[in-house]
């Protein structure tokens, strides 16, 4: 791949601002333009500028968001804009003719099941081809049988999971009249293509989002100022944390064997907060950016590391994607109306499928069986809705029992991720019985500050869990003096500045 | 809006100040490339050997083991359109020059900005050279390479609170060794998957190759002598070294030599003195290993 060229800001100017962008783009693969890099930093202010300069005419409102989403995801490969306009132009007209012959039950469930296929049939192309195909290989050569490669190394494209996700759960929603269809395609294609949560969610609702491209907004101070403040906490999240936590993963991750059993348990917690610190950045960023449009975007973590048992972490992490499941998986498949042993099998298909959805390889599925395992026994002994309050609710430090719980519930969650890290089922299994049968701490070499970052995510997250993000100050105690609070951003953002780690892709760009 | 845009300033104008302030603290603060730039245009009559290159020198060649007027002027990652510029520009200023030593590594020919393998840090090494050396990369303009904080991936946080100067910039000969090395060292530092026959690297090649062809005629034309020398690397790198890779290298030998038939040549990539307790990763050398190679070299000047 060719690598991005930074060209001279007078050059990138010109070629922005002047009508070269489609020539630009053709002429060169480049990288995505990530939220933490420089074409952002130019991007969202003249998007942010043009979309309220343009806000009393929704249509253009929404011209200028489609422009920019398709300029987004353009960045890193224009081809793939055909494929989001493939996938929106099916569920559109698919939304649209499922409500006019909404009389015919036989024909709205024929044209629900043409987008589920044609939707799914996307993804399974460019995600799970493949894997498929290589199995059916391995089997057939079991089998005696002569089978040549029929692999094609299709390129995954950004955030396919996240909107072919968002387009079945419309024409779901409207199947099932929880919506109306939309018949104004700028706004759908804005809902679908939106580009801060495009490539990588929140998997927002056509209930929530859609509305929000219908109507005018007017500009909210108080809700563009939290915004920026969510951004600013989810870029700490991912350039300070996840990325510094990256380096040392990826080295632990590579080469297992050379290192100690408690190296190894250090690795895949930094894993832990690399991923969380990571997805939940940008789920902030995301929710942030959305904000200085006066859009709002659903919440997708709440403070999952501080979970007391598995279930709690599961309605904490990856919100929704967790509700996409369960409101069209889990509940279309019985719910909890059926016999527990049901409930238990849809959980574990759940689960499986949660998994698969990460990606073609059976350690994601496994990752997904293994929480199924977690989960079914608080199911079906009915303590899986236990604790829905967040933890140590209205006091400063949690109790004794409350600590053991989290503690073991982050113990539990980091076999699964060594699952979900590794390379193959093998790799996984050694690394675990390693961490088990060579528990030492010889020859660490310790490197304080990704360790510094992590406690200073957790601690900051802990006193803002009650809120929808640890810099949503209240107005009370020293806090109300702007001083006080810019001083607080000003030492975040220098920390992002200086202490970023190797410039990484965001992690849930490859799901 | 008003209000938002006028804090959103505010702030901005903040975080400015901040920045330039860290960006003044980082320019005083040590570094490779400014102490190279200073020793060598203060102490250039006193240079007679020259080291010059990459990681593979600045890490590996210890010049106090070599005698006292050898000087290592390599800095890790340049590539060999900085050693082509640095020349042009220093070698009327080394009146006793003798010698040049530079390493020729198997990234050499296809390390390249624009159409090399490697992603990432070409963005650091453009920034530091066009704010240390006043070389800026052809396209680029220096107030956009300007800032370290938005351009380099230099470790900040130790250049502004690290108090050990040898840390930050190499000894006083402009040694710079490794403190230590990770357990997983063995993975490090391979040469990454190439495609030798992709329009980009050849395009990598065609240029690196025209850039030590100029090196040779320069070090010619000056009658200075010049050392090539592949470093010592790990028995893994060479297992998985492309056969590709080692026909590029030769060539680029071949052509510099073509240029300047007096260059010599050493190759020690399967040196046996080298042990396993001598590499940092599989093309690097700890300071035992840099101990060894300086002998070596040493005793082939």
């Amino acid at each position: 791949m060719v690598k991005p060229q930074c060209v001279s800001v007078g050059v990138f100017w010109f070629k922005f601002c002047f009508g070269g962008v489609l020539l630009y783009l053709c002429g060169r693969n480049r990288s995505s333009m990530l939220f933490n890099s420089i074409e952002f930093l130019f991007f969202l202010p003249v998007v942010f500028a043009l979309y309220w300069m343009t806000a009393k005419r929704l249509a253009v409102r929404n011209a200028v968001l489609l422009g920019a989403s398709c300029l987004f995801y353009g960045w890193w490969d224009w081809r793939f804009l055909l494929l989001i306009v493939a996938v929106t132009g099916v569920s559109y007209i698919s939304g649209i003719l499922i409500d006019r012959y909404r009389e015919s039950h036989r024909r709205m469930k024929s044209i629900l099941w043409i987008d589920v296929v044609f939707n799914l049939g996307v993804l399974g192309v460019f995600k799970y081809f493949d894997f498929f195909a290589r199995k059916f290989i391995i089997l057939f050569n079991a089998l005696g049988f002569e089978a040549d490669s029929v692999t094609l190394d299709i390129i995954l494209p950004v955030g396919i999971s996240f909107y072919t996700f968002q387009s079945i759960s419309y024409v779901i929603d409207v199947y099932r009249g929880d919506i109306a269809p939309s018949r104004n395609p700028l706004s759908f294609f804005t809902f679908v293509a939106f580009f801060p949560q495009l490539v990588a969610g929140p998997i927002e609702r056509a209930s929530n989002l859609l509305p929000q491209f219908n109507r005018l907004h007017r500009f909210d101070y108080a809700s563009a100022v939290d915004g920026c403040r969510q951004m600013l906490w989810g870029f700490f999240k991912k350039v300070v944390v996840a990325d510094n936590c990256a380096v040392v993963v990826n080295r632990i991750f590579a080469d297992y064997t050379a290192f100690s059993g408690g190296e190894l348990l250090i690795g895949v917690a930094l894993f832990s907060f690399q991923v969380y610190g990571d997805f939940s950045g940008y789920s902030d960023i995301a929710i942030g950016v959305s904000r200085l449009f006066g859009i709002n975007l659903s919440r997708n973590f709440n403070v999952p590391l501080f979970s007391r048992d598995i279930a709690e972490f599961w309605r904490r992490w990856h919100i929704s994607l967790t509700s996409w499941f369960r409101d069209y998986l889990y509940i279309p498949l019985g719910g909890s109306r059926v016999s527990r042993a049901k409930q238990a099998r849809n959980t574990f298909i759940v689960f499986l499928l949660s998994g698969f959805w990460h990606g073609p390889s059976w350690n994601y599925i496994v990752w997904g069986g293994y929480h199924a395992l977690l989960y079914v026994p608080l199911q079906l002994t009915g303590r899986h809705r236990r604790h829905r309050d967040t933890v140590a609710h209205g006091r400063v430090l949690p109790t004794a029992k409350e600590s053991m719980m989290m503690a073991t519930t982050f113990m539990l969650c980091l076999v699964g991720l060594i699952f979900f890290r590794s390379h193959t089922l093998g790799h996984a299994w050694a690394y675990l019985c390693r961490i088990v049968t060579d528990f030492n701490f010889k020859g660490m070499q310790w490197n304080v500050l990704p360790y510094l970052w992590c406690l200073i995510m957790l601690v900051v997250e802990w006193f803002g869990r009650e809120s929808e993000h640890p810099l949503q100050f209240g107005g009370g105690s020293i806090l109300r003096y702007r001083a006080i609070r810019w001083s607080i951003y000003a030492v975040i953002a220098m920390l992002c500045l200086l202490y970023s780690g190797a410039k990484t892709n965001f992690l849930y760009f490859q799901f | 809006m008003k209000r938002f845009l006028i804090n959103i300033a505010l702030f901005g104008v903040v975080m400015f100040l901040l920045m330039v302030g860290a960006e003044i603290v980082l320019l005083h603060r040590p570094n490779e490339y400014s102490y190279k730039r200073e020793y060598i245009e203060k102490n250039g009559d006193r240079i007679k050997t020259l080291i010059i290159g990459h990681s593979q020198a600045s890490y590996a060649l210890n010049p106090s083991l070599m005698g006292d007027s050898v000087f290592n002027f390599a800095i890790r990652g340049r590539n060999l359109y900085y050693d082509k510029v640095l020349l042009e520009r220093y070698l009327d200023k080394l009146p006793n020059l003798k010698q040049i030593i530079m390493p020729i590594a198997y990234m050499s020919a296809i390390d390249h900005y624009q159409y090399g393998p490697v992603e990432g840090a070409d963005e650091s090494f453009r920034c530091m050279y066009a704010k240390y050396f006043d070389i800026v990369y052809p396209g680029y303009s220096k107030w956009w390479c300007w800032s370290e904080i938005l351009h380099s991936d230099e470790n900040f946080g130790e250049r502004i609170w690290l108090r050990d100067s040898v840390a930050l910039r190499g000894n006083d000969s402009g040694y710079n060794p490794f403190r230590s090395r990770w357990a997983g060292w063995r993975n490090d530092g391979m040469l990454p998957p190439v495609d030798f026959s992709s329009p980009e690297i050849r395009m990598a090649i065609k240029d690196n190759i025209g850039y030590m062809r100029q090196i040779a005629a320069l070090c010619r034309n000056r009658g200075v002598k010049l050392l090539l020398y592949t470093a010592p690397h790990t028995k893994e790198y060479c297992a998985a070294l492309p056969p590709l890779a080692r026909e590029t290298l030769q060539r680029a030998v071949a052509e510099m030599q073509e240029v300047y038939p007096a260059i010599t040549y050493r190759d020690y990539t399967r040196h046996p003195a080298f042990t396993d307790d001598d590499f940092h990763d599989g093309c690097h050398l700890m300071p035992s290993g840099a101990t060894k190679l300086s002998k070596l070299i040493n005793s082939d000047l």
